[in-house]
């Protein structure tokens, strides 16, 4: 029964069925592409590690430096089973532009960083040439790089002893990981950039442990309870809360999102109810017909929600199917630089046609009181 | 034609309009027999469509009673109106009130939606209903690609569908040329006759009153013959 009447009233305005429809449409799809970057915001990723733990400066985590020494402190703690010390060549925005992100890497990093994978013969090489380069399959790709290469890196900000930018590295192997994002790189040996860097000596960016999961909590205390008071306080923290972190530093990307959302949905909600009222005001003497053979008011309530529902869960509906479809485009697009890191899953999904449900059972409800309490004498008189 | 279908007693409607009172029917009484062909006449605002309202259950009395075959329907809620109107009633209105996107047979079979008939059933007595309106033929068609008279004949064709004992019928040549007009009420009266539907017509026009087998007027919400 339903249905005859429910699609009489969209079809009743094409025009502006199609446009409402499609204000939601565009509203779940910004939806569906803003939840994809959830599991990032939140650390909550499958590429973050659950055994790592990452020590940093706690002041200036993106760019401050702990001293080399922290390893004999580090490796004197019984939980930790691995570690590994990292830092990076800085650069300035116009080498960043021209050249990949170049670590440094000292201690156990492809046994604790296990995404991370090389071949042995690489690692061999790596641990024979002082001035060995382990590069990103994807950034090779790129620039055309192979193995036995000898590739430039210019660096304005990390220079040599001699003060030149230009830096040179040999190609002895490729990595893989996943996101291929962190393909983009070239991984060169610390004990080299410190003995040859002009500043800095002696410090790392940062310092990676493996640690059981239950021991975690424990460890950082002790880590930066033993640094709390000196020059070079620590911030220890997993994988995901260094990433979080990282995120927060430059803003907080949740509440952008979350305010981006709300607005839009508010104003979907204003206009799913004006488009209804419209609807329902237009149809006063067709409801008031209805009403005259026999729909019961309940009827034209019901009727009334379900069209504002078909409206806002289809609409819902295919914008969330397409923010599904597109995550595999933007990958290709991106030539696999994003790669696993946006997903939207079940629940984000089944979350979003709740809201849809929500929105329409929001939005509808005014029209649909309207249609219930119309009064046919009234409604016959003023049609 | 002895039987009486519709019997109102002592029927009083007030409106209150701006705090002021509005008699628009007076203890009004008034017997309708079965297969009755009656037209109601009388000038603006003397209760003709007011009287057609209460008698069709779309509306409820001040005061009195309104019984139709026996049923007191001024004592029956909402919902058992509108039950009572679905099986019992067909309105005709001067504007014919067909929804637009819909064909000629999707309106008809609007007051079949509420019963149980299934979709073939349904389809049998659309065709039936149409087949009396002389309109079988433009069933596909969309109430846009109907003349006036042709969408009064769907209007009626979906007063008629659900076979009700009574068809109420206000201003239904209102809107119309004399001679559709003429066809309309040629048509009504096929109906009394041929099919034994008690028809109660609101009119202004006396030359429609003729096709009823009896007119009655209506003045200040009391009648007058």
């Amino acid at each position: 029964m339903y249905w005859v009447l429910v699609k009489a009233g969209l079809i009743r305005k094409k025009v502006r069925t199609f446009f409402t429809f499609m204000t939601v449409f565009i509203a779940f799809l910004l939806y569906g592409l803003l939840h994809s970057m959830d599991d990032l915001f939140e650390g909550t990723h499958d590429m973050l590690s659950a055994n790592i733990i990452i020590v940093t400066p706690k002041y200036n985590m993106m760019y401050g430096k702990l001293p080399i020494s922290l390893i004999n402190f580090l490796n004197s703690l019984e939980e930790i089973k691995g570690l590994a010390w990292m830092d990076y060549m800085a650069m300035d925005m116009e080498s960043m532009v021209e050249n990949p992100v170049v670590t440094a890497l000292g201690g156990d990093f492809f046994n604790i960083y296990t995404r991370f994978k090389t071949s042995e013969e690489s690692l061999e090489a790596f641990q024979k040439d002082r001035e060995a380069a382990l590069v990103g399959k994807l950034i090779a790709e790129k620039k055309g790089w192979k193995i036995g290469d000898r590739i430039p890196i210019k660096s304005s900000t990390t220079l040599k002893e001699d003060g030149s930018e230009l830096w040179e590295f040999n190609i002895v192997g490729l990595y893989e990981t996943s996101p291929q994002a962190d393909e983009l790189g070239v991984m060169v040996r610390y004990d080299y950039l410190d003995e040859a860097r002009r500043y800095f000596k002696g410090t790392a960016s940062m310092f990676i442990a493996d640690v059981n999961p239950e021991d975690i909590p424990r460890v950082t205390n002790i880590i930066d309870k033993n640094y709390e008071n000196s020059a070079d306080a620590t911030r220890t923290t997993t994988e995901s809360g260094m990433a979080v972190k990282m995120l927060e530093d430059i803003g907080d990307f949740q509440l952008i999102v979350s305010s981006i959302l709300a607005a839009v949905f508010f104003t979907i909600l204003l206009i799913a109810a004006n488009t209804m009222n419209q609807s329902v005001r237009e149809r006063i003497p067709d409801l008031a017909i209805l009403k005259s053979m026999g729909y019961k008011n309940i009827h034209l309530f019901i009727m009334v929600i379900i069209e504002c529902n078909v409206l806002l869960v289809v609409g819902a509906a295919l914008g969330l199917f397409t923010a599904v479809s597109l995550l595999p485009l933007i990958d290709a697009a991106s030539g696999g630089v994003t790669q696993g890191m946006f997903s939207v899953d079940t629940f984000q999904i089944l979350s979003g046609l709740g809201l849809g449900i929500l929105l329409a059972s929001l939005a509808g409800f005014f029209p649909a009181y309207k249609a219930y309490s119309l009064k046919v004498v009234d409604a016959l008189a003023k049609g | 034609m002895s039987e009486t279908l519709v019997e109102v007693q002592n029927l009083t409607k007030i409106y209150s309009r701006g705090g002021e009172e509005l008699v628009v029917l007076d203890n009004l009484n008034l017997n309708v027999p079965k297969e009755d062909f009656l037209a109601l006449m009388g000038p603006s605002g003397s209760g003709k469509s007011t009287l057609l309202n209460l008698i069709g259950g779309l509306d409820t009395p001040s005061s009195g009673s309104v019984s139709v075959d026996g049923e007191r329907i001024e004592q029956m809620n909402s919902n058992q109106l509108s039950n009572w109107r679905a099986s019992h009633v067909g309105f005709i209105f001067q504007f014919y009130n067909l929804l637009p996107v819909l064909t000629a047979q999707k309106n008809v079979e609007l007051p079949l939606l509420l019963t149980k008939l299934s979709r073939s059933q349904r389809e049998e007595h659309v065709k039936t209903a149409l087949t009396i309106v002389d309109l079988l033929d433009r069933s596909g068609h969309k109430p846009n690609e109907l003349s006036g008279g042709q969408q009064q004949r769907v209007a009626i064709a979906r007063a008629l569908v659900s076979d009700p004992d009574i068809l109420v019928c206000d201003e239904p040549t209102g809107d119309l040329d004399r001679g559709t007009a003429t066809e309309i009420l040629e048509l009504l009266k096929i109906l009394n006759n041929d099919h034994g539907k008690t028809i109660l017509m609101v009119t202004h026009d006396p030359v429609a009153a003729e096709f009823a087998k009896r007119t009655l007027h209506l003045d200040k919400g009391q009648l007058k013959d």
